[in-house]
């Protein structure tokens, strides 16, 4: 169920939060279960078991650690757990790609084609990424030391809560383990839960939406145009962002409204002045997971400069890799560890100039940072190789500089108004709920954006958010 | 965490809550109760789904589309954002034409239903009939009479649903019927469709799609009739052909849901073929014509045809297959899909000619339906359309050009032709002797869509997928020596065929 449909606005909030106010807190807990299931199963019936499936190996594997004294033991119920994980991972988001890969490899080597594989055509599950990781980020917090729950309405309700459920933030159950107990909901937490549910509405309606289609156009073309390619990779970035950003508030905005708080998943990103700072803005959660499963697991700083660069390339490498199964997510997840790489490496040495010690010099740095982050969005959006060559060309200059006359009324005016309004709101933009929507004609003028915003909705074609994808 | 700056409770803490749960429970309530309380006129909703979810739907992964449809398809606000909405503030931004929904439900859109100026209407009619005259005489010298039958919109046939006061503005109204005389007085042969449609439409027959303009297949059966009536007494044809079906093989109706134009849901902005679109079309009925029999296979030049119809997208629905069965003799038909009405005609003179040097066929006539609102157009001035079509009776023929020898940049030749290498493919003339007349003669076997062949600052439409060589002729302002021609193409891979370049004065 998306939260920009009608059946989630107009059926499910109002229904599911009327029952949630009427429960007990202590009986919260399992309407979030089977409402969360409801709202999965709005998708695909079956993919409720894979989702219960993966709840139930996170569950038994905390339980199987908890219960295991010795070291050995220890590491194998966490072993078989993260296994089983993966495997389900693996198999749903990566054996179409690694077999499509092993028979492009065998065409390319001109084997003998009985060693070629049939691809299996597999229904990648809405979300399976982000629940996935909720449930190894519980078994290895629980074979660090944290506590285990035994209420397994508790964890289902953690793995599947719904308003997180399908793109995140990513949410480690630590975060939210006591309210998970005893879900609290006052009228100034659902206040500011719709405060920011709406802000995230209308970014994705309003903003992401109309930026959109020119993306897909720019993308489309073989040959892009100078003007054009830089407009679309500017249309997208913004896109990209308000989608998730938006989509992201909304969650943290449903959340509140049921008493829950999520941590934050974007802060203010393209206003950083390094690309290791972005790392810190963007997709907070799944960074910090990347961070502390798998960067400082490996040695993260503490071995050398060789291995530090070694440690950013690879776990930048299952970055990309995660968001997608695609020669151009990987591409992407290489090219931000380089330039992690060469970021750690300049902050290292003497720095001369782009060092931040002046507000030219910062800003300088954040132009410098944004275009690297721009260049990076080519390949991610891209549809395959070709195409983000094709794009990376058009943005040098490599298919001319014809003029934006080319756009032959693709731009309409709420594209131009998205891009200079979102332009303006990633430089001014701090956090969700920000000061202008506390006051009361704040509150009035959002909830008549928000009103606008689902009739707006009404008009636009099937959008749904471009990280459930991942 | 977005921890908010105060926690100091405001009449807004109450009051935002309140507010977006209301809004929230209203709308459903209101889409339930507001049209039976006869707030909402029941002209103003469309499409209401019938809640069909099966147990099979919850399996298979359709029961969320099915239950977001239910709930677009009922909802006052899903109207509201859809057609109202639509209507005004796209047409204020430019985004899309504005689209009304008529009190039958149906859609129209709306700059159709617009009054006319007086003095503009009379104009649109003489430069309507001026182009008319012009074709009709171009096949007046190749020996086949031109026929022309003019469609009327949707609107004309049912102003009660149309327009609010159920009348059509005056001059729109007299439209139709003043291209009508002015044809007629102008010698060329028409019939107006008007009459036989709004005698069906007012039998309570559906004879236009709901959700587009174009005539369904009832509709083009009773045109295709009431044209084969009167083809038969102008050119003195036997007895009509009273057997209700064919003797031979017949054509199956079935129904099929939504229906097959879209044009009208587009405007919507409905994603094509997405469940949601798919949601908003209706049941419609569908014929399909046994092999040999469908307007693919009438192509003009076939031997024993005694007349070609060559039209625009109305022929997809039947239209030249009604007609042969009404007439009783055999059609060839000519259909050009989204060109508009003038570029089948075009096409028609310029490569498929009455008389053609092959030892064609001898048409006895040329019918020419036209739409009303390609009238309104000026046939000829397309707003929808974005090149001009090669033109050939702009006027005289080029004589005495010379073939010259040239080099195509951006494609490569092979012993098949020329291979276009990108999209901008261009061909630089470089004379001793002067010349103000360029022709480009090619024929192209790519399936794929037109482009733009341009000198200087005239356009002709780049035709694909043509049998013969096809003429691009350019006539420049003042002599020169140095010409380049430039090929727009949507891709590259373009195959280009028997390709010359002549000049001249």
């Amino acid at each position: 169920m998306l939260f920009t449909s009608y059946a989630f606005l107009f059926l499910f909030l109002p229904v599911f939060f009327l029952l949630y106010l009427a429960l007990p807190a202590k009986g919260r807990v399992y309407l979030i279960v089977i409402g969360s299931y409801i709202f999965y199963g709005f998708w695909r019936l079956d993919f409720c078991l894979l989702l219960l499936g993966v709840s139930l190996v996170g569950y038994l594997g905390g339980l199987g650690l908890a219960a295991a004294t010795e070291g050995r033991t220890r590491r194998a119920a966490l072993l078989c757990s993260l296994t089983l994980l993966l495997a389900a991972l693996s198999w749903f988001k990566y054996a179409g790609f690694l077999g499509e890969s092993w028979n492009g490899l065998a065409d390319l080597c001109r084997l003998p084609a009985d060693l070629r594989i049939d691809v299996p055509e597999i229904i990648l599950p809405v979300g399976i990424s982000f629940f996935t990781f909720q449930s190894i980020s519980y078994v290895v917090d629980v074979h660090r030391g944290m506590q285990p729950t035994r209420s397994w309405v508790e964890y289902f309700a953690y793995i599947a809560l719904f308003p997180q459920l399908v793109a995140g933030p990513i949410v480690r159950y630590g975060d939210i383990s006591t309210e998970l107990k005893s879900p609290v909901v006052s009228f100034r937490a659902v206040e500011q839960g719709i405060v920011i549910f709406m802000i995230g509405f209308c970014k994705k309606v309003w903003l992401a939406n109309n930026l959109g289609p020119m993306a897909d156009w720019a993308f489309s073309l073989q040959e892009p145009p100078l003007s054009i390619a830089w407009l679309g990779l500017l249309s997208y970035t913004l896109q990209i962002y308000f989608d998730f950003c938006g989509y992201s508030d909304m969650a943290i905005g449903l959340g509140l409204m049921l008493g829950f708080h999520f941590p934050e998943n974007f802060r203010a990103p393209y206003r950083s002045t390094s690309i290791a700072e972005f790392w810190q803005r963007w997709h907070v959660t799944m960074s910090s997971f990347f961070r502390d499963y798998l960067y400082i697991p490996l040695g993260g700083n503490r071995k050398g400069h060789l291995r530090t660069m070694a440690n950013l390339l690879v776990t930048m490498f299952l970055a990309g890799l995660w968001h997608g199964a695609g020669w151009t997510f990987i591409l992407w997840g290489l090219w931000h560890g380089a330039l992690l790489a060469v970021n750690r490496a300049w902050t290292a040495a003497p720095r001369p100039f782009l060092n931040g010690a002046n507000p030219l010099d910062r800003l300088a740095c954040g132009a410098l940072t944004l275009f690297v982050v721009m260049l990076g969005w080519a390949p991610f959006r891209a549809a395959d190789l070709q195409e983000t060559m094709a794009m990376l060309r058009g943005l040098f200059g490599g298919f001319g500089s014809d003029s934006l006359a080319l756009l032959d009324g693709r731009a309409n005016v709420l594209f131009w108004i998205a891009l200079l309004l979102g332009g303006a709101l990633v430089w001014v933009e701090r956090r969700p709920g920000n000061r202008i929507f506390q006051t009361g004609w704040g509150k009035l003028g959002l909830l008549l954006l928000f009103v606008g915003a689902v009739h707006e909705l009404g008009d636009q074609a099937y959008n749904p958010f471009l990280y459930f994808q991942f | 965490m977005p921890t908010p700056p105060s926690t100091a409770k405001t009449a807004w803490t109450r009051a935002l809550p309140c507010l977006f749960f209301l809004f929230l429970c209203a709308t459903p309530l209101l889409d339930s109760l507001l049209p039976k309380a006869g707030v909402i006129p029941s002209g103003r909703r469309y499409n209401p789904q019938e809640w069909n979810v099966t147990l099979q739907d919850v399996w298979n992964g359709d029961v969320g589309p099915k239950i977001e449809g239910y709930f677009q398809g009922r909802s006052f606000l899903v109207h509201e954002t859809g057609a109202f909405y639509n209507e005004r503030m796209f047409a204020l931004l430019g985004r899309a034409r504005g689209v009304h929904v008529g009190r039958d439900h149906w859609l129209y859109v709306e700059d159709r239903l617009l009054e006319v100026e007086a003095c503009q209407k009379e104009a649109r009619i003489t430069e309507s009939a001026d182009t008319v005259e012009t074709v009709a005489q171009r096949f007046q010298e190749s020996g086949a009479t031109l026929m022309v039958c003019l469609i009327p919109d949707r609107a004309r046939l049912s102003p009660q649903f149309a327009y609010p006061d159920g009348q059509i503005p005056p001059n729109r109204k007299a439209f139709l019927p003043g291209v009508e005389a002015e044809l007629k007085k102008r010698g060329v042969r028409v019939l107006n469709l008007s009459p036989a449609l709004i005698d069906e439409a007012s039998r309570g027959k559906q004879v236009i799609y709901a959700e587009d303009h174009h005539w369904n297949y009832h509709g083009s059966r009773v045109s295709a009739k009431a044209a084969a009536d009167w083809i038969r007494t102008e050119m003195a044809y036997g007895p009509p052909n009273t057997a209700a079906k064919p003797s031979g093989p017949v054509w199956e109706e079935r129904t099929e849901e939504g229906s097959p134009r879209r044009s009208l849901i587009s405007l919507l902005k409905f994603r094509k073929n997405s469940p949601l679109e798919r949601l908003f079309l209706r049941s419609q009925q569908i014929i399909d014509f046994p092999p040999g029999q469908g307007w693919q296979s009438m192509p003009p030049g076939r031997t024993g045809s005694c007349g070609v119809i060559a039209i625009s997208s109305y022929g997809r629905f039947g239209f030249a297959e009604f007609l042969q069965f009404e007439l009783g003799r055999q059609v060839d038909a000519l259909v050009e899909t989204g060109q508009g009405s003038f570029y089948p005609v075009c096409r028609l003179l310029s490569e498929d000619g009455p008389r053609d040097a092959l030892g064609r066929t001898e048409y006895d006539f040329v019918l020419w339906p036209i739409p009303e609102y390609h009238l309104m157009n000026g046939l000829r001035e397309k707003d929808e359309f974005t090149a001009d079509v090669p033109d050939p009776f702009s006027g005289p023929e080029i004589e005495q050009l010379t073939p010259v020898d040239f080099e195509m940049d951006g494609a490569r030749k092979t012993p098949a032709g020329w291979i276009t290498d990108t999209r901008a493919p261009e061909v630089e003339l470089d004379e001793p002797e002067e010349f103000d007349r360029v022709q480009l003669r090619m024929r192209t076997s790519s399936p794929s869509m037109n482009g733009l062949v341009s000198l200087e600052d005239e356009h002709l439409l780049l035709l694909v997928n043509t049998e013969t060589p096809v003429s691009y002729d350019f006539k420049l302002d003042k002599p020169t020596r140095h010409a380049t021609l430039h090929l727009r193409l949507p891709e590259s891979g373009y195959r280009l065929l028997d390709v010359e370049v002549l000049v001249g004065d």
